[in-house]
């Protein structure tokens, strides 16, 4: 017998849950160790977050991002190969993120090997050699990789948009160069090197580990001569959001990438919980009213979204799309489109109850495996967000009202305050 | 090791059911055995264009994702030269609603003609986006191209042109759902906070009345033996000459596919490996120098991919490149076969750390035909000596067995050429 397939089967809509916190210690050094433990695999994740914000002016471009690419570029005990070839043999993979208000070190490990390989960060932060020969190399490949980039639309298209809302000279707004490479010296590079090794360290650990293996790490971060510094933190000023629309050419394009958005608050704003409802609602999802329009009703595009970014000091709203060049107008067109709708019309309960549903189903599945449940929270910890911040968020997912919603778009989204960037040539 | 319980209905579905309960929430899986490996060689493309009408509504429900929306739940899907596979990741409360929309598509899709359409466009996006409106983008179209002459890895799964899903009919959009889109030709895979009593009693209800169709018999021509090096030039507007090598090598149920595995990662795995040593770090003569192994079903390829610092012309750096990799086979030593075994050891415990991950690979080594290599895998990369690394690579890393693609960028020849 065929069971009724026209009518959807009963669902439960999904409640607030806890979301699992870190345990946390304050080592006798000043390093503050979060962790958890958790999982099946006997696998870990451990973060070294520097809080040491990218303080460089135009001069210093790109000091920074190979200071800390540097790091891993050799010791005064072993050489770069050496050092790397050691991280391997322990099935151990090393990662390096240099970033705008912070940067880490990220080892991805089998449980067992913590203890082998976390003494590798001590080095890199202790006694990193900054030898001139793998300077030149990794300056080398800095910028071939920069070129590269430079031949896609979608790069110049978001590194045009950040400089235009952010502005040239801030640390958010410009995009690394390969001309900025060439201006940069290992003194300078080096120069920085103190600054890192003076910042107050953040480790967070997750995975699936014994105490045994814990007490290791704990018994090796206590080694570090960790710092205690935060440094300053980046400027938060910034041009006043405008209207503009700048076309970045480059020729021999297909297609043109497309960047709508302004400068905005960061996750700690009061309006920053219905503003993500209304993202979420304009593009944040496949059943988004950007997605549905574009790619579903009109196959313009195969895929456009709306996101927020969260800085330190500051965040970003911006849509995104790569489009048929002869419809990059039409595009814009329709974005507009879309935008004077939410500020115009209050969402209807249906729509807003698939995107309630959705948006905590959805965060329900980001927190299934440690090392999520680790990154989550370490966005809480790193932003010195309230405890209580992901039943705040489910809270206002669960209640946000259309009117908020509306009114998110009416005060954010004028078009007069919006920047458009065309990426690749008409 | 991963628990799972198989069995498989009467219409032929094989369901294989893997708790944990570790958060509220389950998986729906289910992989269809085919790829765009079944396709005609005049109609390129199609798998992956018919996976989108996949999400274009289905005989009894208008919309497959806004249902799903509305119960918390996600999903996605992919298409590669073996397969194509379906997820929906959802609060384990309202799993009978994944059973619902799933099972739905696989009794019937609507067929509607301006899904298609728009579908047909928005893949063409895709092709573009993906593949042309990138530097190197292209780069696996030459290479599958040369690679292979028979076998149908000979194009990608977007399709060998544009034109081909230009032409996709609604008649081969039905013919194909008919003969590939059956119960006995696909996998369910349900993990997660379930049961396995519940997921038997939903799988009978939802996919038990699904008639089973006409068994799909693969029948693909084999690659004939490679017995001359074959090489392509082309030119693009890229900043850097680029060089591309590949061996052929055996298919992922072969004894000898481990061994491959870890030779490809030893040469070319991360910034410790041979080539990257060589070729980037001692002599600078590469940007990025990797070495990796395709991991197809039917025998694949061992490819070496490296772009070309400033002025290195590309003879040059194929050359260093031949010498490095030969240098590196002459002197595979135990410690190096250790630390691939190692990082592979890593590798895999890291791809069973999420649950859905869990369930797509229970699917894959069912489709291969054997579930339970997915818990072999450990054992046959142990099982590795330094004597099958030496075979394997006399044996398939052969210049007579390779193609090589020069990537030649038009601005690094203008420099040259002005010198």
């Amino acid at each position: 017998m065929q069971p009724n397939r026209l009518e959807a089967p009963p669902f439960q809509a999904i409640q607030a849950f806890d979301v699992p916190f870190l345990k946390q210690e304050k080592l006798g050094n000043g390093i503050e160790l979060f962790y958890y433990n958790g999982g099946q695999s006997e696998v870990a994740k451990i973060e070294f977050f520097l809080l040491q914000a990218n303080q460089a002016s135009e001069r210093l471009r790109g000091q920074n991002t190979l200071a800390v690419k540097m790091l891993q570029e050799g010791t005064m005990r072993m050489s770069a190969s050496v050092l790397q070839e050691f991280i391997a043999a322990q099935g151990a993979f090393l990662e390096l993120n240099p970033g705008h208000d912070r940067s880490s070190i990220v080892l991805y490990s089998l449980s067992r090997k913590l203890r082998d390989v976390v003494p590798v960060v001590r080095e890199m932060l202790e006694s990193a050699s900054f030898n001139a020969s793998e300077f030149d190399n990794v300056c080398n490949i800095t910028r071939q990789n920069l070129k590269v980039s430079k031949e896609k639309t979608s790069f110049l298209a978001s590194a045009a948009f950040r400089e235009k809302i952010f502005g040239a000279n801030h640390p958010y707004g410009f995009t690394l160069a390969p001309e900025d490479i060439d201006q940069i010296t290992l003194e300078s590079v080096k120069s920085f090197y103190p600054t890192l090794q003076k910042s107050k360290l953040y480790v967070f650990l997750s995975g699936k580990f014994s105490t045994q293996d814990l007490d290791a790490v704990r018994f090796e971060l206590e080694k570090f001569s960790a710092g205690s510094e935060q440094g300053p933190s980046v400027s938060n000023s910034f041009p006043e959001p405008s209207f503009s629309r700048t076309v970045v050419e480059k020729s021999g394009n297909m297609q043109c990438s497309l960047r709508v958005g302004r400068v905005l608050f960061n996750a700690a704003h009061p309006d920053y919980f219905p503003f993500v409802m209304m993202n979420e609602i304009l593009g944040g999802y496949f059943g988004s009213r950007l997605m549905q329009n574009l790619r579903e009703d009109k196959g313009l595009t195969y895929g456009i979204n709306s996101n927020i970014v969260s800085y330190q000091k500051a965040g970003y709203f911006v849509i995104g799309t790569d489009i048929k060049k002869e419809d990059a107008e039409r595009a814009l067109d329709e974005i507009r489109k879309e935008i004077e709708l939410m500020q115009r019309e209050p969402v209807q309960s249906s729509e807003l109850e698939t995107v309630r549903n959705y948006m905590l189903g959805s965060f329900a599945n980001s927190l299934t495996t440690p090392f999520a449940i680790a990154d989550k929270n370490k966005s809480i910890v790193l932003n010195q967000l309230p405890l209580d911040y992901f039943q705040q968020y489910m809270h206002a997912v669960k209640t946000t009202s259309p009117e908020k919603i509306q009114e998110m778009a009416q005060r954010y989204l004028s078009y007069s305050s919006l920047t458009e960037i065309i990426g690749g040539s008409l | 090791m991963i628990q799972y319980e198989k069995f498989t209905l009467s219409n032929g579905l094989q369901v294989l059911v893997h708790e944990d309960h570790t958060s509220p929430l389950a998986v729906l899986n289910v992989l269809y055995n085919v790829g765009s490996k079944d396709e005609d060689e005049a109609r390129t493309g199609f798998a992956h264009l018919f996976e989108h009408l996949m999400f274009g509504g289905s005989v009894n429900i208008a919309s497959f994702d806004e249902p799903l929306q509305k119960v918390g739940g996600e999903n996605n899907a992919f298409t590669s030269p073996d397969l194509t596979n379906y997820y929906i990741t959802l609060p384990s409360a309202n799993l009978e609603t994944a059973f619902w929309l799933e099972s739905d598509r696989m009794l019937s899709l609507s067929f509607d003609p301006k899904v298609l359409e728009v579908q047909r466009q928005v893949v063409i996006e895709e092709f573009k986006q993906r593949y042309l409106n990138q530097p190197y983008g292209d780069t696996w179209l030459h290479m599958r191209e040369m690679a292979y002459t028979t076998h149908p890895y000979r194009w990608p799964t977007i399709g060998k042109e544009i034109a081909h899903i230009e032409q996709a009919t609604m008649d081969d959009v039905k013919n194909f759902f008919k003969r590939f889109y059956i119960p006995n030709n696909a996998i369910l895979v349900v993990g997660g906070d379930v049961a396995v009593p519940q997921v038997k009693a939903l799988a009978e209800k939802w996919f038990g009345t699904i008639p089973a169709g006409v068994p799909y018999r693969r029948a693909l021509p084999a690659e004939p033996v490679q017995q001359t090096p074959r090489r392509k030039v082309v030119q693009a507007e890229v900043p850097l000459h680029a060089i591309v090598k590949a061996w052929h090598m055996p298919g992922k149920l072969s004894d000898d596919y481990y061994a491959c595995d870890l030779l490809g990662d030893i040469l070319g795995r991360g910034k410790s490996s041979r080539l990257y040593q060589a070729l980037v770090q001692e002599q600078k003569l590469f940007s990025s120098a990797s070495f990796f192994n395709m991991g197809s079903h039917d025998p694949g390829l061992m490819v070496f991919e490296g772009k070309l610092n400033k002025g290195v012309r590309l003879e040059e750096g194929e050359a260093a490149m031949m010498q490095a990799l030969e240098k590196a086979l002459q002197s595979l030593n135990q410690a190096e076969l250790e630390k691939s075994k190692i990082q592979a050891e890593s590798t895999l415990l890291f791809g069973e750390v999420e649950l859905l991950e869990r369930c797509m690979n229970l699917a894959f080594a069912t489709n291969l035909g054997n579930t339970e290599l997915i818990n072999q895998e450990v054992a046959a990369i142990q099982a590795v000596q330094l004597e099958d690394l030496r075979r394997v690579a006399s044996l398939y890393l052969k210049e007579e067995c390779s193609n090589c693609l020069w990537y030649q960028s038009k601005q690094a020849e203008a420099a040259q050429a002005s010198i």
